[in-house]
């Protein structure tokens, strides 16, 4: 892999209007261009408040310190056409009064200068490619006629409509059941492989961090308390919030009830 | 399409039991009510001696149990008997065929307007919560909200009626001008500037603060944060999403809305002179006509059903989810 | 009291409040400011305002202090906005409550009797009451009421489906206390305060249809009310426009006074459940 740069983030910090706490505080880490990063952390830790820091998605009246640097590219990343984010819960992140065909060709006419029509067949392609059945048919369907699984395919369609070259997935697995979450794991794998993305992996599951990430960063307090190739941190884990989230797995290994609730 | 349609069944036999608890209540309103019907004919003929009073009644079964009378009532009303109207000396249903076109036309122009300008203005200052323009058409529409229509019906008389003479005082066409043709409508629509703005005032306000808390509501959306991470225009977000979705719950106003607007179309009506329903509703309780009172209760009632059945239509195609089976 | 406090700290809740004790004041005031029969002749007819010191705001067409009808108007626009609010709030509750409580075909029932009344319109069904009963303080708050009881109970039954099935009220049931009782003295104050925000609109409508009814002259003739004294007004539009311009004016003020008050209460509400998720 080409070692060449693409990411620096210096001490960086956030703090939402409302709250006093910082979401954030004081993280500096830098990503190459290409690589996997997974980000892993309990609810709360900061994890994706850093995602969508670097998205430039935070919340209005979020106050953002430090620098976030990007190094590979001319100008910062614009938001569809070189950088995707995925949200978590599916059936939130699509329009319910939209067709599935206009969600997924709206992000390629903003960016692809495609007209509509062209737009809807470029859509179809890609439905095919997130190996959705059908996506002919698809192109008039509305997100409530999919499953939750379907549903997180067509966001991904979506979100990939401009072919960017970085894709952020923020806990895109942990509204679905294991069964789904492996598909869209695997989905994503394959995707990030074909197209050469460089990914930022959003998770509280240290395995599967573990399976798609060359490198990860875990998340404690708002801080970023280690940062390691994936295979060392396993082996020798050694902030306390990295050997809590391992132990976590080994309770998680069977199926439990609270990954229902969000 | 087989969605639309059974929503329609279900509503249609959810209006059924509803339109049956109306007519007993109009029942009892007419029961409870001075006089029947036959005190009314005799009014109207001049006037009767009592065993004439007693052979009507026993003619037209008034003489007998309430329950029975009920049936009749009911009897009458599969035939579109309203009733007689006391003040008028007229079938209740042609007068009030004669006056409701007139007040559609006014509900129905305000409607628009009122909505149309409401949901823009929402959606105007919804686009920059917080800013002083969202602040300013806030108290504006709080303002609005809060004038009670006849008053505000009275002031732009006196602006633009007395003062200003722009715009006739009353009346819904100028009375025997012999005007035909467009001539004739341009006098009407002369004549209806001022109620429609008046009717049109008081309801933007509604649609505009409904509008405007949608839109708050559906800003929060993760589905919006999507489309901002896609990199959307401000304007497609904005207009093809949060509007869009903000849409829903005021096409539900909408419906609701209905009853109100008949109900201020009483008020709006008597003040400038309109001879329609709402017109109607005044001088059937002026002259103590429960007849007609009846009869327009029972009317506006059909009508603001038949509204509501629209509005669920207009709603279930606004809205793919509704109907659907595996409806989250 | 917390809410109290919490509701002045919002700028329209404290307007609000403001204006509306204004508002009691003047009506409270009224029979001692102005003692004697609001309705009876002051003095020389048609006089503008600020002409003559003794009456500020003129006289009507019949000589009538018109100051003197705004401080006792006041006294009827509240008396009756609070009180046929104050009836709607009370059926509306008790039909809410046991619709939700009960389910079944009670709440079949009930509900279908709700939609009734909502499909015929508020107005054309308190003229209806005031027809049948005749025009009295009394009779113009029991058809206020009778018009304007649906929305509370719909709101209520609302929230007692939802807190009905809440570990407390299953809690209070395995303890064996009456339905009856868990519905109202469990659920009933939790479901309150979403009906109490609701309260200050109910107010505000209540305010508005008797100033309807007496602008149309099916009000108590014997009390005046800001709603008549626009009627009069309106006879002599051209000639003297303040008169119905005036009483407009107050009645504006506390029904926007009513709404910046329930604003507050919502901003109250949202705050204290605003925490933004991390």
């Amino acid at each position: 892999m080409a070692e060449q740069p693409l990411l620096r983030v210096d001490h960086l910090g956030v703090r939402y209007a409302a709250s006093h706490a910082a979401a954030l505080e004081d993280v500096s880490l830098s990503l190459m261009k290409g690589e996997r990063l997974a980000l892993i952390g309990e609810s709360g830790s900061g994890k994706s408040t850093f995602a969508r820091a670097i998205a430039h998605l935070l919340p209005p009246g979020a106050a953002r310190s430090g620098d976030i640097t990007w190094l590979a590219l001319e100008a910062p990343p614009e938001a569809g056409r070189d950088l995707a984010f995925v949200l978590q819960d599916p059936s939130a992140s699509l329009d319910p009064v939209m067709t599935i065909g206009e969600q997924v060709a709206e992000g390629a006419v903003a960016h692809l200068g495609l007209s509509w029509g062209e737009a809807y067949a470029h859509a179809a392609t890609l439905l095919a490619r997130v190996q959705l059945p059908e996506p002919e048919h698809l192109l008039k369907a509305y997100p409530h006629q999919l499953s939750g699984g379907q549903r997180q395919r067509v966001a991904i369609a979506a979100a990939l409509a401009a072919g960017p070259s970085i894709l952020i997935a923020d806990e895109v697995t942990s509204a679905l059941d294991r069964i789904v979450e492996a598909e869209i794991v695997a989905l994503l794998d394959g995707l990030v492989r074909d197209e050469a993305m460089t990914l930022i992996f959003i998770t509280h599951d240290i395995a599967l961090a573990a399976k798609l990430a060359d490198r990860i960063s875990v998340f404690a307090d708002g801080r970023l308390v280690e940062d390691a190739p994936a295979a060392q941190l396993l082996a020798r884990p050694q902030a306390e919030a990295t050997q809590r989230l391992l132990s976590a797995h080994m309770d998680l290994s069977t199926p439990s009830l609270l990954r229902e609730v969000p | 399409m087989k969605r639309i349609a059974a929503l329609l069944r279900r509503r249609l036999a959810g209006a059924v039991p509803v339109l049956f608890i109306v007519i007993a209540f109009a029942f009892l309103l007419l029961e409870s009510a001075p006089g029947d019907a036959v005190d009314a004919y005799l009014v109207s003929v001049g006037g009767g001696d009592a065993t004439l009073a007693a052979s009507l009644r026993a003619q037209y079964g008034l003489d007998q149990s309430t329950l029975s009378r009920l049936w009749l009532y009911l009897a009458a009303l599969t035939h579109f008997d309203l009733g007689w109207s006391v003040a008028f000396d007229r079938p209740v249903l042609s007068l009030i065929g004669e006056r409701l076109p007139t007040t559609l036309v006014l509900m129905g122009s305000a409607t628009l307007l009122s909505f149309g300008l409401g949901s823009f203005l929402g959606i105007v200052a919804a686009s920059h919560p917080g800013s002083l323009r969202d602040r300013l058409l806030s108290m504006a529409s709080l303002t609005l909200y809060a004038i009670p229509g006849f008053w505000l019906a009275l002031l732009l008389l006196i602006v633009f009626a007395v003062d200003l003479r722009w715009l006739p005082f009353s009346g819904f066409e100028t009375v025997a001008s012999h005007k035909t043709g467009l001539a004739r409508l341009a006098d009407i629509a002369r004549h209806l500037v001022l109620p429609v703005v008046t009717l049109s005032l008081i309801y933007l306000a509604l649609y505009l603060r409904v509008m405007r808390a949608a839109m708050g509501e559906v800003w929060r959306q993760d589905f919006i944060l999507f489309a901002r991470a896609r990199g959307l225009s401000a304007r497609r977000i904005l207009w093809r999403h949060v509007a869009r979705n903000a849409l829903l719950p005021l096409v539900t106003v909408l419906g609701l809305q209905s009853a109100a607007m008949l109900g201020g179309s009483i008020i709006i009506e008597s003040v400038f002179a309109i001879p329609g329903f709402g017109r109607l509703a005044q001088e059937a309780v002026a002259g103590r006509d429960a007849p007609l009172l009846v009869g327009l209760i029972l009317v506006s009632a059909l009508f603001v059903l038949s509204i509501n059945l629209v509005v669920d239509l207009l709603y279930a195609w606004l809205d793919p989810r509704v109907g659907s089976v595996e409806a989250r | 009291m917390g809410m109290m406090a919490r509701l002045l700290r919002t700028r329209s809740g404290l307007i609000g409040a403001c204006l509306l004790l204004v508002m009691a004041l003047a009506a409270l005031a009224a029979p001692v400011l102005f003692p004697g029969d609001p309705l009876a002749i002051a003095g020389p007819a048609f006089l503008p305002p600020l002409a003559d010191t003794a009456f500020p705001l003129g006289t009507d067409s019949l000589g009538r202090d018109v100051l003197a009808g705004l401080f006792h108007g006041a006294r009827a626009s509240l008396a009756v906005g609070l009180a046929a609010a104050l009836a709607a709030l009370l059926v509306g509750l008790v039909v809410g409550t046991v619709a939700g409580f009960a389910g079944g075909w009670v709440d079949e029932v009930l509900m279908r009797i709700t939609d009734a009344f909502q499909v015929i319109p508020r107005f054309l069904l308190a003229l209806a009451f005031v027809s049948v009963l005749g025009g009295s303080m009394t009779t113009v708050v029991i058809a206020i009421a009778l018009s304007s009881w649906t929305e509370p109970a719909r709101l209520v039954r609302a929230e007692v489906l939802s807190i009905r099935e809440r570990d407390y009220a299953a809690a209070a049931r395995v303890i064996g206390m009456h339905p009856a009782e868990i519905a109202f003295r469990e659920i009933l104050p939790i479901a309150l305060p979403p009906v109490l925000a609701l309260s200050a609109i109910i107010v505000a409508a209540a305010i508005m249809i008797e100033s309807a009814l007496s602008f149309l002259g099916f009000g108590d003739p014997n009390i005046v009310t800001w709603g008549s004294m626009m009627a009069e007004g309106r006879n002599v539009l051209r000639s003297a426009p303040f008169l119905s311009v005036v009483p407009g004016i107050a009645l504006l003020v506390t029904v926007l006074a009513v709404y910046l008050v329930s604003e507050g209460v919502n901003t109250a509400l949202n705050n204290n459940q605003a925490v933004p998720r991390g």
